[in-house]
């Protein structure tokens, strides 16, 4: 009785100590595998890289947010925010991946911010570009209201065209 | 359930000596490991400070044989805040890590040989998840389940984190090897707190003050910074445990003990002086007066001792400025970047002075640095002068004297910063209040940070556990209620906790002049505070009760807390779509009210039956505000280029995308 408890527990003592040896050895087995040692195995692969400015689109319907706003940052964190809403736009005949640039500036304040995405075949259709919520020191903001201007650009190769430009009143609130 | 904490029969006595030195028991294994595979998961191969590059470029220049750094590997220039002119010399910081990272820059360079460094890491990873939970297994008696189920887990995450394995950025060694020193370092935070409250109370009561450092305070987003601040608190506490460990002459080792207490101070010395410094004081103070014995025997071999372990950074003072008594500026002072504090002008500079990402590293002053002793409290060029006059006097004398000179010096600017922080208590008390309660908007901040002014949060909204320290209040009412103010009666104050007290004190004044700067997030420069304040949380009655005998409700109530409530957050904050600012601002109100529950909870100090379940709910959920902040910034806030050091949460970080 003893004799066979005892064997019992040295088999699954075994076992057990095959198990983590077995997963030890695999992991350290596909490590050495990953590497410059056994060439033809690659585990890590780069993310793509898409080519810049590389093609064309046809766009249209360009639609700008007719207004755009600074506001106070919530929660106490006193910076002031700009706020611009998204801009429309209809993309179509996309050959290789062409640049869309979102911008806007408000001269007065020397402020300038804009956003580029890029564009694919997959993107067909009605496009939205947007620009974050961008925080600006509370002492830039003086004035209540002031004149800012939207625009698109469609960068294709090596050209840069702008699609629409909009002036808009920029509302400071809070 | 059994727990069995001890080591293993089979282990042998050499192996267990050194297990136990480090560790303690198993539990204090376990308490590292999983340390290591939480910060593992919130790592990022990146620099998230610029203060880091300084130290990187050490540790590539030391690679290359020199201690002074001509190559700018990492980084927009030599010049990052922290490098120090000397002798026409540019000098990095932090030494100690930097020789500490050396041969882990080796190891990296020997595993890229072979195998790719993306799946070493990957592997690594997966091993230590695959060693806890073995470990467990041994400890709570289930070794076959954890053997099985653990065996399956890592098999799982490997391939995983194999299948989403993008290629590591090839030149970023020394950063990785600094990484993992300061993650080691940081892992031994929440050792030490658990075999520091180990020493005074029940095993529940530890392991829930080692729970409550990894989880309630930011120290998983600090652990792969290459910064000394988790450091700092590895060493405080483990000075704190030494202290504990060494008051009974009787016990073993207790010599050993205290002398190692010193050690750890000289040793961090060679990291941050100043820093050091501050501990130092604080040990001194309160274990000189408070040992079981001060005869001349233990006298000798902790003074023996603590010279030794400043032999590194006086061998580092030697090879950067010839002389081991003049110590460069570059390791006693923290020269414009606020980063401390043990400098003569603190008073004359401009109190917002600070902050990492400040370009001046100021190369027409600081060129001149053994002529600029005016703004070097420490140097100690007069005494260096004295020994090279002096040959007929034992250079061993001189060597004492100056390091007394030296420590003098120190200790002169030291009291002067600490009135410099007793002065700002009086005529900055808002901005003292920015710092440890609210953060908000602060001016002088904003104006540094560059594209979030607000994302700087302030103690408590970075540790809102810290609000049940008010259950203080209540106890020690009690007991004054008890001794009906009698005189004769006081209560005597234990060694440990009046060195925590001392060391607390002093950093906070040391450090509180200057802030709040900029570039901090958790006002990282009072780091060490956050260990020190969560071991008085558990050493208070009230709560280290509830801890023990509710420790089901915090265990659920974190849980829940962090895996319901972090995803009603992001839906909150996808809702709200906040800046980044507004996005902190938004945790730290949650914090503040979470502490505000457990501050409310504390001051009743009540822990009998529905009381006790509350006190446990309001921490655990303190606790996960905590957590749950690391975590947006670890997969929102502060990608670094989606860097995750594992694919699997760079992954899921490229899933979310709220500001």
């Amino acid at each position: 009785m003893d004799l066979s408890a005892g064997l019992l527990s040295v088999v699954t003592m075994n076992t057990e100590r095959a198990v983590v040896y077995g997963v030890i050895g695999l992991v350290l087995a596909t490590t050495l595998v990953s590497g410059p040692l056994v060439g033809t195995v690659k585990f890590t692969t780069a993310p793509e890289r898409t080519s810049l400015n590389g093609g064309d689109a046809t766009v249209g319907a360009v639609t700008l947010p007719s207004s755009t706003e600074i506001t106070s940052g919530r929660f106490g964190s006193g910076e002031y925010y700009v706020h611009v809403p998204d801009a429309t736009l209809t993309v179509a005949n996309v050959t290789g991946t062409p640049l869309l640039a979102y911008q806007f500036s408000i001269p007065a304040m020397g402020y300038s911010r804009s956003t580029t995405h890029f564009v694919t075949s997959a993107d067909a259709g009605t496009y939205g570009l947007s620009l974050e919520r961008d925080a600006i020191e509370p002492s830039r903001v003086e004035k209540q209201s002031y004149d800012g201007t939207l625009s698109v650009f469609l960068r294709s190769n090596e050209s840069e065209r702008r699609l629409a430009e909009r002036n808009v009143t920029v509302e400071v609130t809070g | 359930m059994s727990v069995r904490p001890a080591w293993d029969d089979s282990t042998s006595p050499l192996r267990r000596k050194a297990l136990s030195l480090l560790w303690g028991d198993r539990i204090g294994l376990l308490i590292f490991l999983l340390s290591l595979c939480l910060f593992g998961l919130t790592w990022r191969t990146a620099f998230l400070i610029n203060d880091s590059y300084t130290i990187a470029n050490g540790v590539y220049a030391l690679e290359h044989g020199s201690l002074d750094m001509t190559t700018a590997a990492y980084g927009p220039g030599l010049e990052t805040p922290g490098a120090e002119w000397y002798d026409g010399k540019l000098f990095s910081r932090n030494y100690g890590v930097i020789f500490a990272a050396l041969p882990l820059v080796y190891l990296l360079r020997a595993l890229e040989l072979v195998a790719d460094l993306r799946i070493v890491v990957v592997a690594a990873w997966c091993l230590l998840v695959l060693a806890a939970t073995l470990l467990a297994g041994r400890i709570f008696d289930r070794r076959r389940t954890a053997t099985y189920a653990g065996s399956v887990a890592v098999l799982g995450l490997f391939a995983l984190n194999v299948a989403l394995a993008t290629p590591l950025d090839p030149v970023q060694h020394h950063l990785i090897a600094l990484q993992v020193v300061h993650m080691v370092g940081a892992a031994f935070v929440g050792v030490f707190a658990y075999r520091l409250v180990r020493e005074l109370h029940d095993r529940r009561r530890a392991v829930m003050a080692a729970v409550l450092v990894t989880f309630g305070t930011p120290l998983p987003f600090w652990a792969a910074v290459p910064k000394r601040h988790v450091l700092t608190a590895a060493v405080v506490l483990a000075v704190a445990f030494a202290i504990a460990r060494s008051r009974d002459g009787e016990r073993a080792y207790a010599t050993e003990s205290r002398a190692l207490a010193y050690v750890l101070v000289g040793l961090l010395a060679w990291i941050h002086a100043p820093e050091a410094l501050v501990v130092l004081v604080a040990l001194a103070v309160v274990d000189v007066p408070s040992a079981p014995s001060n005869d001349a025997r233990s006298l000798a071999v902790v003074g023996g001792a603590f010279l030794v372990s400043l032999v590194p950074m006086l061998a580092t003072n030697f090879a950067l400025t010839g002389d081991p008594l003049t110590v460069p500026r570059a390791l006693r002072n923290a020269p414009p970047d606020a980063d401390l504090a043990i400098d003569g002008r603190s008073g004359s500079n401009p109190p917002a002075d600070g902050g990492d990402t400040q370009p001046d590293a100021a190369p027409e002053n600081a060129a001149f640095g053994s002529e600029s002793s005016e703004e070097t409290g420490t140097t100690t060029e007069g005494t260096g002068g004295d020994g090279r006059d002096g040959w007929s006097t034992p250079a061993i004398l001189l060597l004492g004297f100056a390091l007394v000179e030296s420590m003098f010096e120190a200790l002169a600017t030291f009291g002067e910063l600490l009135t410099h922080g007793l002065s700002k208590l009086s005529t900055g008390p808002d901005q003292v209040y920015h710092s440890f309660v609210r953060s908000g908007y602060v001016d002088r901040v904003a104006r540094r940070a560059q594209d979030a002014p607000s994302a700087n949060l302030s103690f408590l909204e970075s540790a809102p556990v810290v609000a049940g320290l008010v259950a203080v209040i209540p106890a020690a009412w009690t007991k004054v209620k008890a001794y009906g103010g009698s005189s004769r009666l006081r209560p005597r104050i234990s060694p440990v906790d009046a060195f925590v007290v001392v060391f607390a004190v002093c950093y906070s004044l040391v450090y509180v002049a200057r802030l709040p700067v900029h570039a901090q997030v958790t006002v990282r420069y009072l780091f060490p505070l956050y260990p020190i304040a969560v071991y008085g949380l558990v050493r208070a009655p009230a709560v280290g009760a509830v801890l023990t005998r509710n420790w089901r409700t915090f265990v659920w109530t974190f849980s829940a807390g962090v895996l319901v409530g972090s995803q009603l957050l992001l839906v909150s904050l996808v809702l709200l779509a906040p800046g980044r600012g507004e996005a902190f601002q938004f945790h730290a109100l949650l914090a503040l009210g979470t502490a505000g529950l457990v501050g409310v909870w504390a001051l009743t100090g009540r822990t009998a039956g529905k009381w006790g379940q509350f006190g446990a709910f309001t921490l655990a959920l303190a606790t996960a505000a905590a957590t749950t902040f690391v975590l947006f910034v670890t997969l929102e806030y502060f990608v670094l280029g989606d860097s995750h050091a594992l694919p699997m949460v760079r992954v899921l970080a490229e899933l979310i995308d709220l500001v």
